[in-house]
């Protein structure tokens, strides 16, 4: 402790404080009214055991009408729900997209783009959502109006939303990670992963690190403000990496491979934790809110209950949609206990009771223009995205010399942006007015002829190179011209 | 037997009960579900510093019955919104801040107007509004609102009237300031000699002298109430105790000190302007040593005025710009200047500590927020949290570097940038020159002292 009294009396003050605030969030739990689900079994029961139609037999109607299947023709199907898990977006591989209000069970919007679609996402709140497409990136409004073709985002994989930043996040074909402001329309970051074609991406929802998995067994961690990779771990030595999914807290994160594995990672040391077998390469995965986590392989999706505490030996629950159709995605709805699932016949939601948070922590229903606003204005920095966020808000506890260097660069940089005035040239003589105005008139009047001059160039060659373009296209017509005495004649006539 | 429960929600309970309700906003504390809540607080704080800049709209009005040079002004500490103020013809204006309009125009002095005070009713024993004047014609005047409601008659608004005093004094010597006793039917005038004076004698009850040439302002302790502080043109200020006949202790400053005022929260503080441009913070058992040097202004400070709430004072300077300090701050929080305001000869913090009363050479009173970006219209609980909250959060980001900048971002006229400059190189030099000395000469023989202690000359009992 320092001796000095004021910053002592403001430390004293800010204990009070901070013992003021456990206090209030403490006594706000009351605040929370819903309560979470739950699924228990009694006895020699197994939760595993039980089906969605038993499940049924035992829940209200509110909850049995959200249990439901849909079949249709164009899957396989990806899916988005928005963030506060009231619309659901189903976009099928040969080119069928459709928005719903999937509790009240009412469409939106439906329609279809004539190409291929590979990964769909639902922007800041329903009114938008991005389709990775056979060549571009789309942006679609709620009426199903196209608003943008990204057409910096070729070849499209892979989309990822970054609400608190604003940013769209796309995986390319080729690799590429590209960074997209999607208020401002400005790109702000694109790296080359140069490690060929993803085969996954996930977003870690804490710090906002992007993580991709390769055809060669390896995740990659990126931020926009790197141009490399921030952390390579090796997860499926020499086997594509099908799905990634990390856990809601950041600390977990799941990786599932075509070596038939499943693989619990530490992401604070980056260590495996618990190693599983699935009975197949398993395609998708996902972490609920209250972490279950979700796998699926085939027509089966199984969900794991307290997966990273310690090795379970069998799933919470499990269930199997059409025989023959293999689900592509699957996501747990946000503050609802539902999982969807995306197959090649279509959609499916089934009930996991436990899995969704009971109180949501926006508007959720409210009308969102004036969060909207606010949330805009809140927009964080690209810079915010680090693999450490208890460093935002600390002391900067760099040695003196780096602080001085940053400050002489910061400087340096500044003096370079600034303006500086060019300097008037002035020829000692007699200045008189008039000649200063023809002569400034003379420029403006050169200015022009240029500007005319140049105009004029283009016309004209654009006009020749048209007139070129028609002659090459009308060459084959040369042999059913008339020759000249019948042209006459004709004429005569 | 299965026991199952999912989440299941009433809808009703995420609607508005009226239409007049308010949505009720969703909150769950939940850190995982609120990543990034450093990163945002910071945003908001950077927000919210860039509205506080938008919103610093500091000047309310400017009110221009005198026709010359404001000298002086008094608050009514017993008001919030009475207050005088006297200008070089002699010409004595009582105010209603809230309606900001006169309602009494007063020829008091044959000259100018040196001092004004208001008397603590408690300390007259009267439900009348009292309030004292002193000018060059070596009288003091005694003005009664009561009497000047009377003799008001049907004289215009803004209309020069010679009201009668309540009654007059006229010292031999010549007078500077004035101010009431807070406890006593007396008060205390400076000049070429201290003197105190009591309501039912025509001569002072008591004269301290200790060879000043010129006493130009005093000011009673307002817990103390025998003591009186004073500052002279012959760089000293001086503490009287009027029970004694000899004055009790004095130092001397480099320079002069023009005015000075009581901290009221803790009367055993005092600050001074002084003519180098600094305020300077005392306690008056320790007078060996300034606690605190207020430093900003670039010329000579005029007049000061402490809020009420004992926690910051303005400042009037001759280089035409107004400021605010905190009590235990070396920098200003704030300043004011406007193209047209010269000198500020007088300064005085509203009782509500909400406004800034400045009167100046350039005839007009002016009424500042004394918070540049607060709004005075009645705010909603809710809009009263918001700000409270961005408040807050400045305060934790007060140090990052970005939000520092724009707070501390003040924009100045170019004669006191290019004053602050030249000030910045001469300490510079100053600081150069005496460690060059100190590298030159004999470990030890030049001791540190302290720029507190090196401001203060002399002291004498």
């Amino acid at each position: 402790m320092g001796k000095d009294k004021r910053v002592q009396a403001k430390l004293r003050n800010q204990k009070v404080i901070n013992k003021e605030i456990q206090r209030r969030l403490d006594e706000g739990q009351i605040l929370l009214p819903e309560q979470e689900g739950y699924l228990e079994a009694e006895g020699m029961e197994r939760t595993i055991k039980f089906s969605q139609d038993e499940l049924k037999k035992h829940l209200p109607s509110d909850n049995v009408d959200n249990i439901f299947d849909l079949d249709l023709e164009h899957g396989p199907y990806s899916i988005d729900y928005t963030r506060n898990g009231q619309y659901l977006l189903l976009a099928g591989r040969k080119g069928h997209i459709s928005m719903m209000d999937w509790k009240k069970k009412s469409l939106v919007t439906e329609f279809s783009v004539n190409e291929k679609i590979r990964d769909v996402q639902f922007l800041q709140d329903q009114k938008l959502f991005a389709v990775a497409q056979k060549k571009y990136t789309f942006i679609y409004d709620n009426s199903g109006m196209e608003i943008h073709c990204l057409k910096h985002h070729v070849e499209p994989k892979f989309l990822k939303y970054l609400p608190y930043h604003f940013l769209l996040v796309t995986a390319t074909l080729r690799g590429h990670l590209k960074y997209q402001d999607v208020s401002t329309g400005e790109i702000v970051s694109e790296i080359k992963s140069k490690k060929g074609e993803p085969f996954s991406l996930c977003q870690n929802k804490q710090n906002g690190i992007m993580h991709l998995g390769h055809s060669y067994g390896g995740v990659t961690l990126w931020s926009p403000n790197m141009g490399s990779s921030l952390v390579d771990i090796l997860c499926h030595p020499s086997c594509p990496v099908t799905s990634i999914s990390i856990a809601n807290n950041g600390r977990y994160m799941v990786t599932t491979g075509t070596d038939s594995r499943m693989k619990v990672w530490d992401l604070r040391k980056y260590e495996c934790v618990h190693d599983y077998f699935t009975r197949g390469p398993a395609f998708a995965t996902d972490i609920s809110q209250k972490g279950l986590l979700s796998v699926t392989y085939g027509n089966t999706v199984e969900v794991w209950k307290d997966w990273e505490a310690e090795k379970q030996k069998e799933p919470y629950m499990s269930h199997k949609v059409q025989k023959g159709s293999s689900i592509l995605t699957c996501k747990f709805s946000p503050f609802e206990d539902f999982l969807g699932l995306g197959h090649y016949k279509g959609f499916s939601s089934i009930i996991v009771p436990g899995s969704g948070e009971a109180n949501y922590t926006f508007e959720a229903m409210a009308p969102r223009k004036e969060a909207l606003v606010h949330e805009v204005l809140e927009k964080l920095q690209p810079s915010t995205i680090s693999l450490d966020q208890a460093k935002i808000g600390t002391i900067d506890r760099a040695s003196k010399e780096i602080k001085e260097q940053e400050r002489k660069e910061e400087l340096a940089e500044w003096m370079s942006k600034k303006k500086t005035k060019e300097k008037k040239k002035k020829t000692k003589g007699r200045q008189k007015i008039g000649r200063t105005m023809a002569r400034s008139q003379r420029q403006q009047f050169e200015k022009q002829r240029d500007s005319m001059r140049q105009e004029m160039e283009k016309k004209y060659n654009k006009d020749r190179e048209e007139k070129e373009l028609i002659h090459k296209d009308l060459a084959f017509l040369e042999g059913f011209a008339p020759k000249k005495d019948e042209e006459e004649k004709v004429n005569d006539e | 037997m299965v026991k199952v429960k999912a989440i299941c929600r009433n809808p009703k309970d995420y609607e508005k009960k009226s239409a007049k309700d308010v949505m009720k906003m969703q909150r769950n504390p939940d850190p995982s579900l609120n990543p990034f809540q450093e990163a945002r607080e910071y945003q908001r704080a950077l927000n919210a510093a860039k509205v506080e800049k938008i919103f610093s709209k500091p000047f309310l009005a400017a009110l221009d019955t005198h026709t010359d040079g404001i000298t002086t002004m008094a608050k009514n500490v017993n008001s919030m919104v009475d207050f005088v103020t006297g200008d070089h013809e002699g010409i004595i204006c009582m105010w209603n801040l809230h309606s900001k309009s006169e309602y009494h125009v007063i020829s008091a002095h044959l000259n100018s107007i040196r001092g004004l005070t208001y008397a603590n009713p408690a300390a007259v024993n009267l439900t009348d509004t009292l309030f004292l004047s002193s000018g060059d014609d070596k009288f003091v005047k005694i003005w009664s609102l009561n009497n000047c409601n009377k003799q008001k008659g049907n004289a215009r608004k803004g209309h020069i009237v010679a009201y009668k005093p309540k009654a007059q004094y006229m010292s031999k010597s010549i007078l500077f300031n004035v101010d009431h006793s807070y406890e006593e039917a007396k008060f205390a005038t400076s000049g070429s000699i201290v003197q105190v004076w009591d309501y039912e004698r025509s001569d002072p009850i008591s004269r301290f002298d200790w060879g000043m040439d010129a006493v130009n302002t005093l000011k009673w302790n307002p817990s103390e109430t025998n003591l009186i502080l004073s500052s002279a043109s012959d760089r000293s200020i001086c503490l009287y105790d009027i029970r004694g006949n000899t004055p009790l202790k004095r130092i001397f400053l480099k320079n002069k000190s023009s005015c000075l005022t009581w901290n009221p929260y803790e009367p055993i503080n005092f600050v001074v302007g002084n003519e180098d441009s600094n305020c300077y913070t005392f306690d008056m058992r320790k007078l060996d040593e300034a606690k605190m040097i207020h430093k900003d202004h670039t010329n000579a400070i005029l007049s000061i005025d402490f809020s009420p709430t004992g926690k910051e004072f303005c400042t009037g300077s001759y280089d035409k710009s107004i400021r605010i300090f905190g009590y235990n701050n070396g920098r200003s929080r704030e300043v004011y200047h406007t193209k047209r305001m010269q000198q500020v000869n007088s300064i005085a913090y509203s009782m509500d500590s909400k406004f800034i009363i400045s009167g100046s050479e350039d005839t007009n009173v002016r009424i500042w927020k004394s918070h540049a970006s607060y709004s005075l219209k009645p705010m909603l609980s809710r809009e009263k949290e918001k700000i409270a909250y961005s408040n807050r959060l400045k305060k934790k980001f007060a140090y990052n570097k970005e939000i520092k900048r724009i707070l501390r971002h003040k924009h100045v006229p170019k004669l006191i940038k290019k004053r602050h400059n030249i000030r910045h190189i001469q300490t510079e030099s100053k600081n150069r020159k005496e460690a060059n000395i100190r590298a030159n000469s004999k470990p030890g023989a030049l001791p540190y002292i302290p720029e507190r202690k090196k401001k203060v000359d002399d002291v004498e009992e």
